[in-house]
This record gives structure tokens, C-alpha cells and sequence, in this order.
């Protein structure tokens, strides 16, 4: 048994007052009577009884005595220890592996002189014949190292070597916590196992546990400029560009380079032009400056309590309303050159080419499409065709569009690059695959449909039961066909996605329907653009280490890191998460089912909060809190806290037995 | 505040009793007790028959007109008593109890009163330590009871008192002329049994009067006590008793007390005397008209 409070032990004094109150206490108050004659006369019919008292009397202070003395081990805490003692000393190593730990100093990077540090630490315990461990603690930590004696010295040193040769410090955040969630298994077996964390990161309160040190890893000139975050916003039709920039472990002015390519393009076969910018902007020794660059011939400078806000005005020349990337850089010898840099995609947008025929057209689906364009002006370009019947069909049938659009009168031939809306048709196109059959008519009584799927995605936010019809055709769909609406037992809305077809199919006319007049219209469009034509990803800036969420028009999408063609993925069941380790440019690939490539760009950099190489947190967890209340000890409280009720029964009754 | 039973409502409840004396006690002429033997007055007794030295004067002619036999004609006799009161001044009674000395003197009061009011003689003895005092004499009449009554409130209780001596030692003790009472609460080591013999000696009525308090009859204290006597000189007095109280002692003490009320009946029934055992606080006036009357002092 042992006592995790010790002090608690002064509780024992309290014997020693128990005694002091038992010598020094009244014994006997005081009582003035007439006479004392009775009460000696009632001596002799109590002596026969009295043999028993002192007995009591000894019971009563050795209970009370008992009772202190339980009270006082309760403060105590006393605990049985469950775990066998180790004699040989233990010793984890918690190797921080953010991104941080790759800044420079004294030709070394953190991360170096860290695994430095630990190796010599190992040499040190396992020359006591100690039990060394590693931990490389990265966003998942992980031992590198467990339980590594003498015998198998060098395979530790081997694993530390190789940290270095490959450079094996991550460019994301570490989790602390995680690896000293790992010592929990060392701490049960041994709970006088040091813990080495090395790390740059100051914390304002260690817990002082005497087995936990926090060796740091960092060098006292080190220093590090950093472009945070870069963003455009289109405004007026032009674009303006925001950049975060912040130096940290000294003061100084900083010059941000840009480089637009691409930009002002118009049309595909355009390659627009290359806009360099520059800018020198004053970074005060941990704040955060932004700069901002406009259109307008407008310069402000406001300055806030951390953080500067900084505007450079765009000449008509360096004006741009598009751009196929922006590259935002400092050239600065700095210690952490990750972060140096920063690569902004998406001003590119990408031509959505849509074909409206109709056999009598009207002012709804023509509305609704202008309605997409404006929701999706910062995503594509529209390029809205509208064929009349009057005009002659190609022989070979409407191709080179994405999205086709037929109402009433149908093609001969079913176009093949693209999602193709077809809605009240009068014949089925070929290779369809649907039967037009008789018209069903309600005598000019509205009937409302019903849904057939609950979670298709081209039916999110419809309220079927508000769509209304007085007549429709009757259709009948193959296999590859999902009916998704019906009416009376009519298919009404029917979609197929297969891989050589993408067809939604309305049978019936919107002048016979609700569907026009009210918003159902647009979100139904809404919906069979969002479920054939989904973004791939919802940003063009991601994090190391942030979970990715990809889609795909396609069958496969691959992802690559520019540059590197061994990072590479290929995702075909969506949606899917995407996970990186390394910053830089990704692309992203993919060949829709009429053999348009598309291919995207994304940048990852590393945690903003990575960036900052002074940083001092609050507190560091303690790593053998836990371990000491659950899993070593077992807590003999509850046996002490019994025994104490127990005495205090048995005192209760003497006394009560002392005063009959 | 002291405490007194002495005032004119307390006499005046009293004028409708007497003292119920045994006939076969001597006394005095003067008195209003009947007694066994025929004396002067004019209340009818009996006949007898004459005897030679009887005075002539009394015999009955008309019961000799009809018997032709001498008889005389005898009327019955009263006499007067002599009633002394013992009265316990000892510290027990009410040094530090003025209820409980109260209780005394005003049991003292009543039946000297009935004394008095009985055309008796009356004696009040204060026992003091060996002796007992009689600082206002033999008293006849209610002036000079009530003279007396005057002084019964600065009476001190003090010290402790030897009851044996006190009525041993006391010089006027007549021979069957009357009645004796002692009122204490007997809780003392001195050998009182003695005094009521040597009373019984003198062929007087005796009346013992036991005064306790309602503390002494169910003592309502418990724990770790040091009981002080009161008759104690100093902290030191054998007198004084350390006990610790319990439940059990004080169902040794009721027992105790029952047997030393036990013992003094048992005591005084051999002897033909009366006991009566009061609290201080049932009411004097219960105890006068009812023990009393119970016993057959009053009537």
C-alpha cells in the first residue's frame, strides 16, 4: 500500500488532541445538592455492575483513536499499487513533429536537434540498462520506438537516424495529448517513467510532477515570415486580391511579391497575360498584416491594435477580372521557408455550354437558366443557345454542348456529350430507352404527385405534394431509368445515370402543371445541375492534414501533387475525403463521359498556426493524472471510508451503552 | 426570593382541624382533648358502682331508687397537650433549596397552629448541630404563636445535625403529655432511629415529617458529576461524591430511596409511630389535609 498524499498524515495529530482533551478535559461538573446520603446508598446496588465500564471506557477512546486515525489515512489517499515496481529506469521520448520543428537555426533544423537531443538521452538510459521509447508525435503520434533495452540499441538508433535522413518531421500539427495518451500503457506497467517531450512550443504552466520535462528544441535566433492566407474577391467585376503576411521573432519590413498568370483571359483559345505586383509592408514582431490590393485609386492605411490593414491600388494595367493563378511570395532568408509562399486558383472559371430547343417556347425554362447563371457566376460561365424549330438540325445531331435542354418536340438522335433534359416529349429519341404511350387526362382536375425516393439528391427541398398536373403522358421507362415522381400512379419525373447516359425526364408539359409558377422550377434545375455537375471540391486552399471532401463528374478523379508525380491518387467511389502531408499545388483530373478533361488546382499549405515558431501555449496536461487515479492504483477509499462508518457505529453504541 | 407559606390565608384554612391525639396520653388540665380517663366535665361518660373514698356527691340517686345500689356518675375528661416540633436546620434542608426550608417551616407552622388553636401548649425546637434550640419557650395561645411566627422567616439552615442528641439532649421532654413531630428529610448519618425510641420512651406521640424535594425524589441530572453536599465544608468533605450518572445508577438511586422510605416505615410501624414522606411540591395544604388526615394526626 502507499499514500498518494502523505500530508494527509498530519491528520494523526489530531490523536494526539484527542488525548490532550481526554487529560485536560472537565471530568466532572459541578453539582450542588441538599445531600449526597442516597446516592452513596445507591453505590452498593450499582457496584455489582460496574466491572464492565472501564472496559468500555477503553473501547470508546480506542474507537475515537481508530476513527482519527481512518480519517487521516482518507486524506491520504491511500492505494494499493497494483503494477510491479520497476527497477530499471524508463524513459519515453515525445519527438514534436509540426511543422514548426522544420524551422532552421544554427544550421540545424528543431526537428534535428530534437531527434539529437533524444538520441543522446537514449545512449544515457540504456547505458543504466534503462528501457527507452520514442514517440514521433505528429498529427497521429505513433511510437517509433517501444520498450528499446540494450539488446536492441542499435535498431533505436537506426530509427532515429532515419528520422533525419528523410526528413520525416510533418508539415501539420502534433498532438500532444495523443502521445501522451500512448504512455498510458508504459505508465501502467511503470509509473516512474519520465517523459521527454521535445518540442518549440513554450507553455506558461508544465506540470510539476517531477517525472515530466519539456526539453526546447529551439534556437534563439530564429526567425520567420509568413504569407498566412491569400483570397480574391471579385468586386465590380474586378478582382481584389487580400494577403495576410506576418513575421515572427522580429520586427521588420517585408516585401510581398505577386504574380498573376493568366490573367485577363477571355475565351478558351486565350492565355491572358502576367501581372507582377509588389509591395513592402511593415510586420510588427507578432501581429498579422494584411494587404490589400484594388482597384480603385484609392490608398488607406488603418491601423488596428495587433494588425495592420494596408492597401495598394491597382492601376488600370494591373486590373484584372481574370486569372488562371496568382502566386503570392516573399523572398526572405528566413528559418521556416514553407510558408514563403502561397498559390490562389479559381479565377479561372470554367464555360458551361447549354442548348435549349423547345417546340414551343416559353418564358420558364429560358428564366430558370438565367436564374443558374447568376447562382453560379463565380463557378462557370453559361452560354445559353436557344434553337428554334424553324432551325435545321445538324445531320449528325446537337453535340459540343454540356447541358442539353428539349421541351415538346425531341431529337432523332439523343446527344451524347452531355446531360441531356428532356420534358413532355412527344416521341422517345433514340437510345432513350423509354415508351411515350397514350396521354392521361383528368378532365382538367388538378392531380398532385408523389415522391418515390426520399433521398435523391434531384428531389432535395421539392415538395412533391405541391406539384400539380391535369395531364400528362404516360411514359415507360427501361431498367436504367429511376422513377422519382409520380402522379396517380403515372411516372412523372423520371432520371438515368449511367456511364454512356445522363437523361431526366418530365412527362409532362409545364402548361399543364404547377411546377412553372411556383419555385419548384428553379430548385428542380437547381438540383439536376448540383447532382450531374457537382464542384469537386468546395475551395481552392486547404490545410496539411485537412480532410478533403472530393467529387466527381466522372468515373475517376485523379489528384496529383504538382510536381511530385509519386503523390498521386485516384479516387472512383464519391464522395471522397482526400488527405495531404505535404504543402504545394494539387491537380485535380478529370475526363467527363463525353471526353471533356477537366482538370483543377488547389493549394495546400501548412496550419496558419504552424507559422508562428514563438508560440507559447497555456498549459501542458499533465500525463500522469489519470494513470495515478485509475489504472495503477487501486484506490482503497472506499475499504477505509467502510472501516471509518464501522468504528463510528461501534463508538455510538458504547456510548450509548456507557450512559444506560 | 425567599419563599414563606406564613400569612393570614394559610392560618385561616387551618381553623377547621385539630390534632388528633391518643387518648391514653396524660397531659394537662385545661386542655380540649378528650382522653380515657373520666374527669369534670360536663359531658356524660358512664356508671359505676361506689367504692369506698368516692365522693358522695356524685353518686346517682335515681339509678339507687331503682337498683337500691350505689352508683356514681362519670363524665369524661379533657386535657391539654404538650406538641413539640423538631424542625431540622441542618444545610440539607434548604441552604442553597429555600423551597425545601420553606416547606419545613410552614409544615412547623401548621401544626403548631393547630396546637394553639386546640387551646395546646406548643414548642418549637430548632436542631442545630448537638442540640436543639427553643428560643421561644412553651407557648400557649395564638399571641404567642404568632409572636414566634414572626421571627420563623430569618431561620437559617445551616451545618449539619446530630438528630439523636438534639432530642436526647433536650431538657423538658415530659412523659406522656403529647405529641412529637420531627420534620427533616433524614438524610443524615446520625442515628435518628435512637431519637424516636427514646421518644417512644417517654411514651410521647410521635409524627416524623419527611421533606424531600422533587431533584431528590427523581434526580434529572446525568453524566460526569461532582455532587457537592451541602452540608460539605470544603471540596475535600467525605461528603461529596464523584459519580458518573447513568441510567443504571439512577435506577440503583430509586431503589436505593425506596428502601430507606421502606426501612423508615417498617421502623416507625414497629413503634406505632407516624410517617408521612412529602415533596415540596405537591401543596402543604394536600399534605395537611390529606397525609395527615390519612395517617390520623389530623382529624
Amino acid at each position: 500500500m502507499t499514500l498518494l498524499a502523505p500530508l494527509g498524515l498530519i491528520g494523526l495529530i489530531g490523536i494526539i488532541i484527542l488525548i490532550i482533551i481526554y487529560i485536560i478535559k472537565p471530568n466532572y461538573q459541578q453539582k450542588l445538592i441538599s445531600s449526597t446520603y442516597i446516592w452513596k446508598l445507591s453505590l452498593k446496588y450499582r457496584k455489582k455492575k460496574v466491572p464492565t465500564s472501564k472496559l468500555r471506557n477503553l473501547l470508546i477512546i480506542l474507537c475515537q483513536i481508530l476513527i482519527l486515525t481512518s480519517a487521516a489515512m482518507i486524506l491520504a489517499k491511500p492505494a494499493q499499487v497494483l503494477g510491479h515496481k520497476v527497477e530499471r529506469r524508463e524513459v519515453v521520448a515525445i519527438i514534436d513533429s509540426s511543422a514548426s520543428m522544420q524551422s532552421l537555426g544554427d544550421g540545424l533544423t528543431r526537428f534535428e536537434r530534437a531527434v539529437d537531443k533524444a538520441q543522446t538521452l537514449a545512449d544515457e538510459v540504456l547505458a543504466e540498462n534503462g528501457i527507452f521509447s520514442v514517440i514521433l508525435a505528429d498529427n497521429t503520434p505513433a511510437f517509433l520506438v517501444e520498450k528499446c533495452s540494450t539488446e536492441n540499441q542499435s535498431e533505436l538508433t537506426e530509427e532515429l537516424d532515419n528520422l533525419i535522413d528523410n526528413n520525416v518531421c510533418s508539415y501539420g500539427v502534433s498532438n500532444i495529448e495523443a502521445a501522451f495518451g500512448l504512455c498510458e500503457a508504459i505508465l501502467d506497467d511503470n509509473p516512474d517513467t519520465e517523459i521527454f517531450l521535445y518540442t518549440d512550443t513554450h507553455y506558461s504552466y508544465v506540470p510539476n510532477s517531477g517525472k515530466l520535462n519539456v526539453v526546447d528544441v529551439t534556437f534563439e535566433d530564429e526567425w520567420n515570415v509568413a504569407v498566412l492566407d491569400a483570397y480574391t474577391v471579385l468586386e465590380d467585376n474586378f478582382y481584389s486580391l487580400y494577403v495576410d503576411v506576418a513575421c515572427y521573432g522580429r520586427e521588420r519590413d517585408v516585401t510581398v511579391n505577386v504574380l498573376v498568370s493568366g490573367a485577363n483571359f477571355e475565351g478558351e483559345d486565350s492565355t491572358g497575360t502576367e501581372i507582377e505586383l509588389s509591395y513592402t509592408v511593415h510586420c510588427s514582431r507578432d501581429g498579422t498584416t494584411k494587404l490589400i490590393f484594388l482597384k480603385e485609386d484609392l490608398y488607406q492605411e488603418v491601423e488596428g491594435a495587433n494588425q495592420t490593414t494596408m492597401y495598394y491600388p491597382l492601376s488600370p494595367e494591373e486590373k484584372f477580372f481574370s486569372y488562371k493563378n496568382i502566386y503570392v511570395y516573399i523572398q526572405e532568408s528566413d528559418s521556416f521557408t514553407a510558408d514563403n509562399s502561397f498559390s490562389i486558383f479559381g479565377g479561372q472559371k470554367e464555360i458551361i455550354k447549354v442548348l435549349y430547343r423547345s417546340a414551343e417556347p416559353n418564358p420558364f425554362f429560358p428564366g430558370v437558366l438565367q436564374n443558374l447563371k447568376t447562382i453560379y457566376k463565380d463557378k462557370w460561365d453559361f452560354w445559353v443557345t436557344e434553337v428554334r424549330p424553324s432551325d435545321k438540325v445538324p445531320p449528325e445531331g446537337y453535340s459540343g454542348y454540356d447541358f442539353y435542354f428539349f421541351e415538346h418536340q425531341m431529337p432523332e438522335k439523343l446527344p451524347k456529350d452531355g446531360i441531356v433534359f428532356l420534358s413532355n416529349p412527344d416521341v422517345a429519341p433514340n437510345g432513350a430507352d423509354f415508351r411515350v404511350g397514350a396521354e392521361k387526362n383528368w378532365g382538367g382536375k388538378t392531380k398532385y404527385m408523389t415522391a418515390e425516393s426520399e433521398t435523391h439528391p434531384i428531389l432535395n427541398y421539392l415538395d412533391a405534394s405541391r406539384l400539380g398536373i391535369t395531364m400528362t403522358k404516360a411514359l415507360q421507362f427501361g431498367l436504367d431509368y429511376e422513377t422519382l415522381l409520380t402522379c396517380d400512379g403515372v411516372p412523372t419525373l423520371a432520371v438515368c445515370n449511367e456511364d454512356d447516359k445522363k437523361i431526366v425526364v418530365t412527362s409532362f408539359s409545364v402548361h399543364y402543371s404547377t411546377l412553372a409558377i411556383s419555385e419548384h422550377i428553379s430548385i428542380l434545375m437547381y438540383n439536376v445541375f448540383e447532382y450531374f455537375i457537382p464542384a469537386t471540391v468546395s475551395s481552392n486552399s486547404f490545410e496539411v492534414q485537412e480532410n478533403i471532401a472530393l467529387n466527381a463528374r466522372s468515373d475517376a478523379l485523379y489528384v496529383t501533387r504538382d510536381g511530385y508525380v509519386e503523390d498521386s491518387w485516384e479516387f472512383t467511389q464519391f464522395p471522397a475525403t482526400l488527405s495531404v502531408e505535404n504543402p504545394g499545388v494539387y491537380v485535380l483530373q478529370q475526363t467527363t463521359f463525353g471526353d471533356k478533361i477537366i482538370s483543377e488546382k488547389i493549394y495546400v499549405r501548412i496550419p496558419k498556426e504552424e507559422s508562428n515558431i514563438w508560440v507559447t501555449e497555456d498549459a501542458l496536461e499533465n500525463p500522469y493524472k489519470t494513470i495515478d487515479e485509475t489504472n495503477y492504483y487501486n484506490d482503497l477509499l472506499v475499504y477505509l471510508a467502510g472501516a471509518l462508518v464501522a468504528i463510528l457505529f461501534i463508538e455510538w453504541w458504547l456510548q450509548s451503552r456507557a450512559s444506560v | 426570593m425567599k419563599e414563606s407559606y406564613l400569612n393570614d390565608q394559610f392560618f385561616s384554612r387551618l381553623e377547621t382541624l385539630a390534632l388528633n391525639l391518643r387518648k391514653s396520653l396524660a397531659g394537662y388540665f385545661g386542655g380540649k382533648h378528650l382522653v380515657s380517663t373520666y374527669g369534670q366535665t360536663v359531658e356524660f361518660s358512664d356508671f359505676r358502682e361506689y367504692q369506698l373514698g368516692d365522693d358522695i356527691r356524685r353518686i346517682d340517686w335515681n339509678l339507687y331508687s331503682r337498683f337500691e345500689k350505689y352508683f356514681l356518675k362519670l363524665f369524661t375528661d379533657e386535657r391539654q397537650m404538650q406538641v413539640q416540633i423538631f424542625l431540622d436546620c441542618s444545610a440539607s434542608m434548604g441552604k442553597d433549596n429555600p423551597k425545601k426550608s420553606a416547606y419545613a417551616i410552614g409544615a412547623a407552622a401548621a401544626l403548631g397552629f393547630l396546637a394553639v388553636h386546640n387551646m395546646d401548649k406548643v414548642s418549637f425546637h430548632f436542631m442545630k448541630e448537638e442540640k436543639a434550640e427553643n428560643p421561644f419557650g412553651t407557648m400557649i395561645g395564638k399571641n404567642a404563636f404568632f409572636r414566634a411566627m414572626g421571627t420563623f422567616d430569618s431561620l437559617e439552615f445551616t451545618d449539619d445535625v446530630d438528630i439523636e442528641k438534639c432530642i436526647t439532649n433536650t431538657p423538658d421532654m415530659s412523659t406522656n403529655n403529647g405529641l412529637t413531630v420531627i420534620i427533616s428529610d433524614f438524610f443524615t448519618e446520625s442515628n435518628w432511629k435512637k431519637a424516636v425510641d427514646y421518644l417512644c420512651y417517654k411514651k410521647r406521640q410521635v409524627l416524623l415529617i419527611q421533606v424531600m424535594t422533587p431533584d431528590e425524589i427523581d434526580p434529572a441530572y446525568d453524566g460526569r458529576v461532582n455532587l457537592i453536599d451541602s452540608e460539605s465544608v470544603d471540596a475535600a468533605d467525605f461528603r461529596n461524591l464523584k459519580i458518573r450518572i447513568t441510567r443504571s445508577m439512577q435506577e440503583a438511586y430509586d431503589e436505593a430511596l425506596k428502601d430507606f422510605k421502606e426501612d423508615m416505615k417498617a421502623f416507625c410501624s414497629k413503634r406505632g409511630v407516624d410517617f408521612i414522606t412529602v415533596s415540596t411540591d405537591t401543596p402543604i395544604e394536600r399534605v395537611l389535609f390529606g397525609e395527615l388526615l390519612k395517617v390520623g394526626i389530623m382529624a
